[in-house]
Protein backbone atom coordinates (compact mmCIF):
# COMPACT_ATOMS: atom_id res chain seq x y z
CA UNK A 1 0.00 0.00 0.00
CA UNK A 2 3.13 2.20 0.85
CA UNK A 3 4.40 1.75 -2.80
CA UNK A 4 0.78 2.55 -4.39
CA UNK A 5 0.56 5.89 -2.21
CA UNK A 6 5.04 6.65 -3.55
CA UNK A 7 3.39 6.24 -6.85
CA UNK A 8 0.51 8.39 -6.57
CA UNK A 9 2.88 10.87 -5.38
CA UNK A 10 5.79 10.67 -8.62
CA UNK A 11 2.41 10.84 -10.97
CA UNK A 12 1.08 13.26 -9.17
CA UNK A 13 4.03 15.54 -9.24
CA UNK A 14 4.84 14.37 -12.69
CA UNK A 15 1.01 16.06 -13.98
CA UNK A 16 2.03 19.31 -11.95
CA UNK A 17 5.33 19.37 -13.43
CA UNK A 18 3.38 18.84 -16.67
CA UNK A 19 0.98 21.49 -16.77
CA UNK A 20 3.39 24.19 -15.30
CA UNK A 21 5.86 23.29 -18.23
CA UNK A 22 2.85 23.33 -21.06
CA UNK A 23 1.22 26.91 -19.51
CA UNK A 24 -1.74 24.87 -18.85
CA UNK A 25 -3.31 26.90 -15.93
CA UNK A 26 -6.93 26.08 -14.34
CA UNK A 27 -8.99 28.87 -14.51
CA UNK A 28 -9.27 31.48 -11.79
CA UNK A 29 -5.79 30.36 -10.29
CA UNK A 30 -3.72 32.26 -12.65
CA UNK A 31 -1.81 35.34 -12.84
CA UNK A 32 -1.00 37.89 -15.18
CA UNK A 33 -0.65 37.80 -18.60
CA UNK A 34 -2.77 37.02 -21.85
CA UNK A 35 -1.80 33.58 -22.02
CA UNK A 36 -4.05 33.07 -18.75
CA UNK A 37 -7.23 32.74 -18.64
CA UNK A 38 -7.50 35.56 -15.92
CA UNK A 39 -7.40 38.88 -16.51
CA UNK A 40 -4.62 41.15 -16.58
CA UNK A 41 -4.81 44.40 -14.41
CA UNK A 42 -1.19 44.18 -13.43
CA UNK A 43 0.32 47.58 -13.71
CA UNK A 44 0.44 51.21 -12.58
CA UNK A 45 -3.42 53.31 -12.87
CA UNK A 46 -3.62 56.44 -11.75
CA UNK A 47 -6.82 58.37 -10.49
CA UNK A 48 -8.92 61.03 -12.23
CA UNK A 49 -10.44 64.32 -10.40
CA UNK A 50 -13.65 62.61 -10.40
CA UNK A 51 -15.52 62.63 -7.44
CA UNK A 52 -17.00 59.55 -6.26
CA UNK A 53 -18.79 59.23 -3.14
CA UNK A 54 -22.80 58.57 -1.66
CA UNK A 55 -23.80 61.97 -2.73
CA UNK A 56 -23.25 64.47 -5.80
CA UNK A 57 -21.02 67.54 -5.69
CA UNK A 58 -23.26 70.48 -4.37
CA UNK A 59 -19.94 72.89 -5.12
CA UNK A 60 -18.95 74.05 -8.75
CA UNK A 61 -15.46 74.05 -7.60
CA UNK A 62 -12.69 71.23 -8.01
CA UNK A 63 -10.97 72.07 -4.69
CA UNK A 64 -14.00 72.77 -2.46
CA UNK A 65 -16.28 69.62 -2.16
CA UNK A 66 -19.55 70.04 -0.82
CA UNK A 67 -22.18 66.76 -0.60
CA UNK A 68 -25.63 66.78 -1.42
CA UNK A 69 -26.74 66.05 2.59
CA UNK A 70 -30.18 66.58 1.54
CA UNK A 71 -29.54 63.51 -0.29
CA UNK A 72 -32.40 60.63 0.86
CA UNK A 73 -29.55 58.22 0.59
CA UNK A 74 -28.42 59.09 3.62
CA UNK A 75 -29.80 58.69 7.32
CA UNK A 76 -30.50 61.71 9.60
CA UNK A 77 -26.90 61.33 11.56
CA UNK A 78 -24.90 60.63 8.41
CA UNK A 79 -26.84 64.05 6.30
CA UNK A 80 -25.79 65.81 9.72
CA UNK A 81 -22.28 65.08 8.92
CA UNK A 82 -21.81 65.71 5.20
CA UNK A 83 -23.68 68.72 5.93
CA UNK A 84 -21.16 70.00 8.69
CA UNK A 85 -17.82 69.12 6.00
CA UNK A 86 -19.79 71.02 3.40
CA UNK A 87 -20.36 74.02 5.91
CA UNK A 88 -16.41 73.75 6.84
CA UNK A 89 -15.39 73.51 2.79
CA UNK A 90 -17.74 76.35 1.90
CA UNK A 91 -16.56 78.62 4.88
CA UNK A 92 -12.96 78.08 2.75
CA UNK A 93 -11.48 75.89 5.71
CA UNK A 94 -10.10 72.48 4.05
CA UNK A 95 -12.61 70.12 6.37
CA UNK A 96 -10.68 66.77 7.28
CA UNK A 97 -9.84 63.96 5.16
CA UNK A 98 -7.85 61.00 4.47
CA UNK A 99 -5.32 62.54 2.39
CA UNK A 100 -4.41 65.97 4.39
CA UNK A 101 -4.44 64.06 8.05
CA UNK A 102 -2.47 60.65 7.07
CA UNK A 103 -4.85 58.36 8.20
CA UNK A 104 -5.58 55.06 6.17
CA UNK A 105 -7.97 55.64 3.62
CA UNK A 106 -10.19 52.19 4.03
CA UNK A 107 -12.73 50.70 1.78
CA UNK A 108 -14.05 51.68 -0.70
CA UNK A 109 -12.90 55.73 -0.10
CA UNK A 110 -9.38 54.70 -1.22
CA UNK A 111 -10.65 54.61 -4.59
CA UNK A 112 -11.24 58.12 -4.38
CA UNK A 113 -7.91 59.52 -2.84
CA UNK A 114 -6.07 61.47 -5.83
CA UNK A 115 -3.27 58.71 -6.08
CA UNK A 116 -1.66 55.72 -8.62
CA UNK A 117 -2.02 52.33 -7.55
CA UNK A 118 0.05 49.52 -8.60
CA UNK A 119 -1.85 46.57 -8.51
CA UNK A 120 0.26 42.95 -8.60
CA UNK A 121 -1.94 39.40 -9.41
CA UNK A 122 -0.46 36.54 -7.39
CA UNK A 123 -2.66 33.41 -7.72
CA UNK A 124 -3.22 33.80 -4.28
CA UNK A 125 -3.15 37.31 -3.49
CA UNK A 126 -4.09 41.10 -5.64
CA UNK A 127 -2.38 43.52 -3.92
CA UNK A 128 -2.88 47.45 -4.66
CA UNK A 129 0.30 49.48 -3.82
CA UNK A 130 -0.81 53.39 -3.33
CA UNK A 131 1.53 56.16 -4.50
CA UNK A 132 -0.37 58.45 -1.76
CA UNK A 133 1.51 57.41 1.70
CA UNK A 134 2.48 54.57 0.86
CA UNK A 135 -0.87 52.77 2.08
CA UNK A 136 -1.26 49.09 0.88
CA UNK A 137 -4.76 46.83 0.46
CA UNK A 138 -4.62 43.09 0.37
CA UNK A 139 -7.36 40.69 -1.24
CA UNK A 140 -6.79 37.24 -0.37
CA UNK A 141 -8.64 35.13 -3.62
CA UNK A 142 -10.49 31.85 -3.80
CA UNK A 143 -11.08 32.15 -0.04
CA UNK A 144 -13.99 32.62 2.44
CA UNK A 145 -14.34 35.36 4.88
CA UNK A 146 -12.50 35.08 8.17
CA UNK A 147 -14.43 33.88 11.27
CA UNK A 148 -14.43 36.02 13.91
CA UNK A 149 -13.26 38.92 12.21
CA UNK A 150 -11.55 41.69 13.86
CA UNK A 151 -12.46 45.11 12.39
CA UNK A 152 -9.41 47.32 11.11
CA UNK A 153 -8.96 50.19 8.78
CA UNK A 154 -9.11 48.54 5.41
CA UNK A 155 -11.24 45.23 7.15
CA UNK A 156 -11.11 41.72 5.19
CA UNK A 157 -10.92 41.82 1.28
CA UNK A 158 -11.61 38.36 -0.30
CA UNK A 159 -11.47 38.14 -4.13
CA UNK A 160 -12.67 36.07 -7.58
CA UNK A 161 -12.75 36.42 -11.04
CA UNK A 162 -15.88 36.65 -12.92
CA UNK A 163 -15.11 36.35 -16.51
CA UNK A 164 -12.81 39.37 -17.15
CA UNK A 165 -13.29 41.00 -13.67
CA UNK A 166 -11.89 40.84 -10.47
CA UNK A 167 -14.84 40.59 -7.93
CA UNK A 168 -13.91 42.09 -4.26
CA UNK A 169 -15.74 41.43 -1.08
CA UNK A 170 -14.93 43.45 1.93
CA UNK A 171 -16.39 43.56 5.71
CA UNK A 172 -14.92 44.13 8.78
CA UNK A 173 -14.25 48.21 8.45
CA UNK A 174 -13.86 49.75 12.16
CA UNK A 175 -15.21 52.89 12.69
CA UNK A 176 -13.20 56.26 13.97
CA UNK A 177 -13.88 59.81 13.41
CA UNK A 178 -11.17 59.83 10.34
CA UNK A 179 -12.86 56.29 8.65
CA UNK A 180 -14.66 58.24 6.38
CA UNK A 181 -16.59 56.65 3.34
CA UNK A 182 -16.26 59.30 0.43
CA UNK A 183 -14.94 62.28 0.03
CA UNK A 184 -17.48 64.32 1.33
CA UNK A 185 -17.04 63.45 4.91
CA UNK A 186 -20.01 60.29 5.23
CA UNK A 187 -19.69 58.31 7.78
CA UNK A 188 -20.49 54.90 8.13
CA UNK A 189 -20.28 51.58 10.52
CA UNK A 190 -19.20 48.23 11.17
CA UNK A 191 -22.06 47.18 8.74
CA UNK A 192 -20.66 48.50 5.49
CA UNK A 193 -20.24 45.80 3.22
CA UNK A 194 -18.29 46.67 -0.02
CA UNK A 195 -18.41 44.81 -3.12
CA UNK A 196 -16.00 46.39 -5.63
CA UNK A 197 -15.48 44.91 -9.39
CA UNK A 198 -12.20 45.73 -10.73
CA UNK A 199 -11.94 45.38 -15.15
CA UNK A 200 -9.96 47.09 -17.64
CA UNK A 201 -11.92 48.89 -20.54
CA UNK A 202 -11.21 51.29 -23.22
CA UNK A 203 -8.98 48.76 -24.87
CA UNK A 204 -6.68 48.63 -21.86
CA UNK A 205 -6.60 52.57 -21.35
CA UNK A 206 -9.00 52.48 -18.25
CA UNK A 207 -9.27 50.37 -14.92
CA UNK A 208 -13.04 50.65 -13.64
CA UNK A 209 -14.17 50.09 -10.54
CA UNK A 210 -17.63 49.83 -9.95
CA UNK A 211 -18.79 49.33 -6.53
CA UNK A 212 -22.28 48.41 -4.70
CA UNK A 213 -22.54 49.36 -0.41
CA UNK A 214 -24.65 48.68 1.89
CA UNK A 215 -24.62 49.76 5.46
CA UNK A 216 -28.16 49.94 6.87
CA UNK A 217 -26.51 51.59 9.77
CA UNK A 218 -25.83 54.64 7.89
CA UNK A 219 -27.50 54.52 3.97
CA UNK A 220 -31.39 54.03 3.66
CA UNK A 221 -30.52 51.68 0.89
CA UNK A 222 -28.10 49.49 -1.14
CA UNK A 223 -26.46 51.59 -3.59
CA UNK A 224 -23.74 51.65 -6.75
CA UNK A 225 -21.12 54.20 -7.66
CA UNK A 226 -18.06 53.97 -9.74
CA UNK A 227 -14.41 55.25 -10.34
CA UNK A 228 -11.91 55.34 -13.32
CA UNK A 229 -8.30 55.07 -13.26
CA UNK A 230 -6.03 56.02 -16.43
CA UNK A 231 -3.09 53.59 -17.57
CA UNK A 232 0.25 54.84 -16.95
CA UNK A 233 3.88 53.86 -18.25
CA UNK A 234 5.87 55.85 -15.31
CA UNK A 235 6.46 53.95 -12.36
CA UNK A 236 5.56 54.42 -8.26
CA UNK A 237 6.59 57.22 -6.48
CA UNK A 238 8.03 57.98 -2.61
CA UNK A 239 5.05 60.32 -1.19
CA UNK A 240 5.40 60.40 2.26
CA UNK A 241 2.22 61.93 4.30
CA UNK A 242 4.20 62.56 7.45
CA UNK A 243 6.21 65.01 6.13
CA UNK A 244 4.48 66.25 2.41
CA UNK A 245 0.92 67.72 4.57
CA UNK A 246 0.91 70.67 3.15
CA UNK A 247 -1.96 71.59 5.58
CA UNK A 248 -0.13 70.65 8.75
CA UNK A 249 0.69 73.29 10.92
CA UNK A 250 -1.63 75.67 8.80
CA UNK A 251 -5.07 74.68 9.10
CA UNK A 252 -5.96 73.12 12.31
CA UNK A 253 -9.15 71.83 11.06
CA UNK A 254 -7.88 69.61 9.10
CA UNK A 255 -6.97 67.24 12.11
CA UNK A 256 -4.00 66.25 13.85
CA UNK A 257 -1.60 64.22 11.56
CA UNK A 258 -1.22 60.77 13.85
CA UNK A 259 1.86 60.84 15.91
CA UNK A 260 2.70 57.71 18.03
CA UNK A 261 0.67 57.85 21.10
CA UNK A 262 2.45 54.78 22.35
CA UNK A 263 6.21 54.49 22.76
CA UNK A 264 7.83 51.57 20.77
CA UNK A 265 8.34 48.91 22.49
CA UNK A 266 12.10 48.16 20.42
CA UNK B 1 -8.33 -0.68 -6.14
CA UNK B 2 -11.03 0.92 -8.39
CA UNK B 3 -9.15 2.77 -11.40
CA UNK B 4 -11.59 5.54 -11.00
CA UNK B 5 -10.02 6.09 -7.14
CA UNK B 6 -6.59 5.65 -8.59
CA UNK B 7 -6.83 8.25 -11.18
CA UNK B 8 -8.51 10.55 -8.94
CA UNK B 9 -6.09 10.05 -5.94
CA UNK B 10 -3.37 10.85 -8.82
CA UNK B 11 -5.31 14.33 -9.88
CA UNK B 12 -5.95 15.09 -6.16
CA UNK B 13 -1.60 14.92 -5.19
CA UNK B 14 -1.04 16.64 -8.41
CA UNK B 15 -3.71 19.62 -7.83
CA UNK B 16 -2.31 19.59 -4.06
CA UNK B 17 1.45 19.71 -5.47
CA UNK B 18 0.50 22.38 -7.59
CA UNK B 19 -1.51 24.59 -5.10
CA UNK B 20 1.69 24.40 -2.99
CA UNK B 21 3.79 25.20 -5.32
CA UNK B 22 1.50 27.93 -6.90
CA UNK B 23 0.94 29.49 -3.74
CA UNK B 24 4.04 30.78 -3.60
CA UNK B 25 4.47 33.12 -6.26
CA UNK B 26 2.82 33.96 -9.54
CA UNK B 27 4.40 31.53 -11.79
CA UNK B 28 5.58 34.02 -14.73
CA UNK B 29 7.86 35.69 -11.87
CA UNK B 30 11.85 34.42 -12.70
CA UNK B 31 13.93 33.11 -10.62
CA UNK B 32 13.86 30.93 -7.03
CA UNK B 33 11.11 31.48 -5.12
CA UNK B 34 11.34 33.93 -1.94
CA UNK B 35 7.84 35.20 -1.60
CA UNK B 36 5.89 34.58 1.56
CA UNK B 37 5.26 36.65 4.99
CA UNK B 38 9.21 36.57 6.78
CA UNK B 39 9.21 37.48 10.56
CA UNK B 40 12.90 37.94 12.07
CA UNK B 41 12.99 36.30 15.86
CA UNK B 42 15.41 38.52 17.31
CA UNK B 43 15.81 42.52 17.24
CA UNK B 44 18.87 44.58 18.06
CA UNK B 45 18.69 48.75 18.11
CA UNK B 46 22.52 48.81 16.93
CA UNK B 47 23.56 47.02 13.84
CA UNK B 48 25.88 44.32 14.32
CA UNK B 49 28.85 43.94 11.85
CA UNK B 50 29.72 40.65 10.74
CA UNK B 51 32.80 39.55 12.33
CA UNK B 52 32.11 41.98 15.06
CA UNK B 53 33.81 45.26 16.00
CA UNK B 54 32.60 48.65 15.66
CA UNK B 55 31.30 51.20 12.66
CA UNK B 56 34.40 51.65 10.98
CA UNK B 57 33.60 55.79 10.99
CA UNK B 58 35.65 58.85 9.37
CA UNK B 59 35.98 61.40 11.30
CA UNK B 60 33.15 63.03 10.45
CA UNK B 61 31.32 59.83 10.69
CA UNK B 62 32.09 59.53 14.13
CA UNK B 63 31.25 62.94 14.52
CA UNK B 64 27.94 62.73 13.52
CA UNK B 65 26.86 59.46 14.97
CA UNK B 66 28.16 60.92 18.31
CA UNK B 67 26.14 64.16 17.75
CA UNK B 68 23.05 61.52 16.81
CA UNK B 69 23.60 59.43 19.90
CA UNK B 70 23.37 62.67 22.48
CA UNK B 71 21.02 64.42 20.99
CA UNK B 72 18.24 61.44 20.38
CA UNK B 73 18.81 61.33 24.42
CA UNK B 74 18.22 64.54 25.19
CA UNK B 75 15.47 65.24 22.95
CA UNK B 76 17.55 67.77 20.35
CA UNK B 77 17.54 65.33 17.74
CA UNK B 78 14.06 63.41 17.21
CA UNK B 79 13.80 60.16 16.02
CA UNK B 80 10.71 60.79 13.53
CA UNK B 81 10.46 57.50 12.28
CA UNK B 82 9.26 56.58 15.29
CA UNK B 83 7.31 59.61 16.33
CA UNK B 84 5.92 60.70 13.34
CA UNK B 85 6.29 57.73 11.14
CA UNK B 86 8.09 58.75 8.81
CA UNK B 87 9.88 55.90 6.73
CA UNK B 88 12.82 53.94 8.34
CA UNK B 89 14.96 54.00 4.83
CA UNK B 90 17.29 51.01 4.17
CA UNK B 91 19.34 49.76 5.44
CA UNK B 92 17.03 50.45 8.88
CA UNK B 93 14.11 48.56 7.58
CA UNK B 94 16.16 45.08 7.31
CA UNK B 95 16.21 45.20 11.11
CA UNK B 96 12.39 45.59 11.55
CA UNK B 97 10.69 43.56 14.40
CA UNK B 98 7.50 43.02 12.45
CA UNK B 99 6.77 40.72 9.66
CA UNK B 100 7.13 41.74 5.52
CA UNK B 101 5.80 40.11 2.91
CA UNK B 102 7.95 39.48 -0.59
CA UNK B 103 5.95 39.09 -3.86
CA UNK B 104 7.13 38.19 -7.00
CA UNK B 105 5.39 39.17 -10.41
CA UNK B 106 7.20 39.65 -13.97
CA UNK B 107 9.43 42.18 -13.59
CA UNK B 108 9.52 42.89 -10.16
CA UNK B 109 10.28 42.02 -6.73
CA UNK B 110 8.08 44.15 -4.24
CA UNK B 111 8.48 43.73 -0.71
CA UNK B 112 5.71 45.42 1.64
CA UNK B 113 7.33 45.79 5.95
CA UNK B 114 3.99 45.59 8.38
CA UNK B 115 5.83 48.23 9.84
CA UNK B 116 4.59 51.73 8.55
CA UNK B 117 3.27 50.23 5.39
CA UNK B 118 7.02 50.99 3.89
CA UNK B 119 6.75 49.26 0.57
CA UNK B 120 10.05 48.81 -1.46
CA UNK B 121 10.28 48.13 -5.61
CA UNK B 122 13.15 46.16 -6.86
CA UNK B 123 13.45 46.90 -10.34
CA UNK B 124 14.31 43.40 -11.98
CA UNK B 125 14.45 44.80 -15.51
CA UNK B 126 17.32 46.77 -15.75
CA UNK B 127 20.53 47.78 -13.70
CA UNK B 128 20.50 50.68 -11.10
CA UNK B 129 20.69 54.20 -12.89
CA UNK B 130 24.00 55.90 -12.10
CA UNK B 131 24.70 58.20 -9.01
CA UNK B 132 23.87 60.80 -10.96
CA UNK B 133 20.51 60.45 -12.26
CA UNK B 134 19.57 59.15 -8.57
CA UNK B 135 20.67 61.70 -7.32
CA UNK B 136 17.75 63.61 -9.15
CA UNK B 137 14.51 62.56 -6.99
CA UNK B 138 16.74 60.93 -3.57
CA UNK B 139 14.29 58.53 -1.71
CA UNK B 140 14.18 57.92 2.06
CA UNK B 141 13.88 54.01 0.64
CA UNK B 142 16.40 54.97 -2.66
CA UNK B 143 15.66 52.98 -5.42
CA UNK B 144 16.41 49.18 -6.13
CA UNK B 145 17.56 47.17 -8.84
CA UNK B 146 17.93 43.35 -8.53
CA UNK B 147 19.11 39.92 -10.28
CA UNK B 148 19.55 36.61 -9.82
CA UNK B 149 23.11 34.79 -9.72
CA UNK B 150 21.89 31.30 -8.53
CA UNK B 151 19.89 30.89 -5.56
CA UNK B 152 20.38 34.32 -4.77
CA UNK B 153 18.67 37.42 -5.24
CA UNK B 154 21.03 41.02 -5.43
CA UNK B 155 19.08 44.27 -4.89
CA UNK B 156 21.28 47.46 -5.45
CA UNK B 157 20.02 49.99 -3.52
CA UNK B 158 21.05 53.92 -3.92
CA UNK B 159 20.12 57.38 -4.40
CA UNK B 160 18.79 58.45 -0.67
CA UNK B 161 18.26 61.46 1.52
CA UNK B 162 20.04 61.98 4.22
CA UNK B 163 17.05 61.99 6.43
CA UNK B 164 17.42 57.89 7.81
CA UNK B 165 19.43 56.60 10.54
CA UNK B 166 21.80 53.33 9.39
CA UNK B 167 20.35 52.10 13.05
CA UNK B 168 18.04 53.08 16.23
CA UNK B 169 21.27 54.03 17.93
CA UNK B 170 21.72 56.87 15.14
CA UNK B 171 24.49 55.66 12.97
CA UNK B 172 24.62 58.53 10.28
CA UNK B 173 24.69 58.34 6.27
CA UNK B 174 25.08 60.52 3.21
CA UNK B 175 23.20 60.46 -0.25
CA UNK B 176 26.51 58.74 -1.26
CA UNK B 177 25.35 55.34 0.31
CA UNK B 178 24.93 52.31 -1.50
CA UNK B 179 23.57 49.48 -0.52
CA UNK B 180 23.93 45.71 -1.51
CA UNK B 181 21.70 42.83 -0.23
CA UNK B 182 22.47 39.23 -0.76
CA UNK B 183 18.85 37.70 -0.15
CA UNK B 184 18.29 33.67 -0.09
CA UNK B 185 16.67 30.88 1.68
CA UNK B 186 18.59 28.64 4.13
CA UNK B 187 17.64 25.88 6.19
CA UNK B 188 15.43 24.28 3.86
CA UNK B 189 13.55 27.24 2.77
CA UNK B 190 12.62 27.80 6.04
CA UNK B 191 14.49 30.78 7.10
CA UNK B 192 15.61 34.25 4.43
CA UNK B 193 18.99 35.45 4.99
CA UNK B 194 20.10 39.00 3.97
CA UNK B 195 23.38 39.75 3.81
CA UNK B 196 23.74 43.22 3.61
CA UNK B 197 26.56 45.35 2.48
CA UNK B 198 26.86 49.41 3.41
CA UNK B 199 29.52 51.67 1.44
CA UNK B 200 29.10 55.47 2.41
CA UNK B 201 32.16 57.07 2.28
CA UNK B 202 31.76 60.13 3.52
CA UNK B 203 30.71 58.54 6.93
CA UNK B 204 32.57 54.94 7.20
CA UNK B 205 36.23 54.49 5.75
CA UNK B 206 35.72 50.98 4.68
CA UNK B 207 32.01 48.80 3.48
CA UNK B 208 30.87 46.56 6.30
CA UNK B 209 28.50 43.54 6.28
CA UNK B 210 25.55 42.98 8.47
CA UNK B 211 23.49 39.63 8.54
CA UNK B 212 19.58 39.15 8.92
CA UNK B 213 17.80 36.01 9.40
CA UNK B 214 14.17 35.84 9.37
CA UNK B 215 11.74 32.52 9.50
CA UNK B 216 8.58 31.78 7.09
CA UNK B 217 5.87 32.43 8.48
CA UNK B 218 2.95 31.47 5.69
CA UNK B 219 0.43 31.41 8.47
CA UNK B 220 0.53 35.53 9.36
CA UNK B 221 -1.19 38.22 7.38
CA UNK B 222 0.42 41.73 7.44
CA UNK B 223 -1.90 43.22 9.23
CA UNK B 224 -2.65 48.15 9.21
CA UNK B 225 -0.20 49.50 11.13
CA UNK B 226 -1.61 53.09 11.91
CA UNK B 227 0.88 55.70 13.44
CA UNK B 228 -0.59 56.89 17.28
CA UNK B 229 -2.56 53.10 16.99
CA UNK B 230 -1.09 50.13 19.27
CA UNK B 231 -0.09 47.56 17.15
CA UNK B 232 0.45 43.69 16.81
CA UNK B 233 2.34 42.01 20.37
CA UNK B 234 5.72 41.74 19.49
CA UNK B 235 7.15 40.99 22.62
CA UNK B 236 8.14 37.51 21.36
CA UNK B 237 10.96 39.08 19.65
CA UNK B 238 14.01 38.47 21.04
CA UNK B 239 15.47 41.70 21.77
CA UNK B 240 11.99 43.59 22.19
CA UNK B 241 11.18 45.29 25.44
CA UNK B 242 7.50 44.54 25.38
CA UNK B 243 4.97 46.45 26.62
Amino acid sequence: MRRISSLFVVLGLSLCSFAAASGAQAPGSGPTTAKFSTPNLSGVWTRNLQRMGAVKNLSPRTDVVIGDWQDPVLQPWAAALVRRHGDLEASGLAAPETKQTCWPGGVPNMLSVPSSIELLQTPTQVTLLYTNDHQVRTIYMNQPHSKNLKPSWYGESVGHYEGDTLVVDTVGLHTHPMSLFDVFGTPHTEKLHVVERFHVVDGGKTLRVDIDVEDPGTFTKPFSMNARFGKVNYGFEEYVCAENNPLIGIDKTAGDMPREKYKPPF
Amino acid sequence: MPKRFVAGAIVFVAALACSVADAQKAPDSEGPDISGVWWASSYSPKIQIMGGGELPFTPAGRGQYEKNMAGLKNGTVEDTARTLCTPDGVPRLLETPYPFQIIQTKGQVTIIYEMNHAIRLVDMTKPLDNDETLSILPYYGGHSAGHWERDTLIVQTAGFNEKTFIDAYGSPHSDQLHVTERLRRINGGKQLEDVVTIEDPVNYTRPFTARFVYDFHPEVRLEAYVCGEPHRDISKVRGVKGF
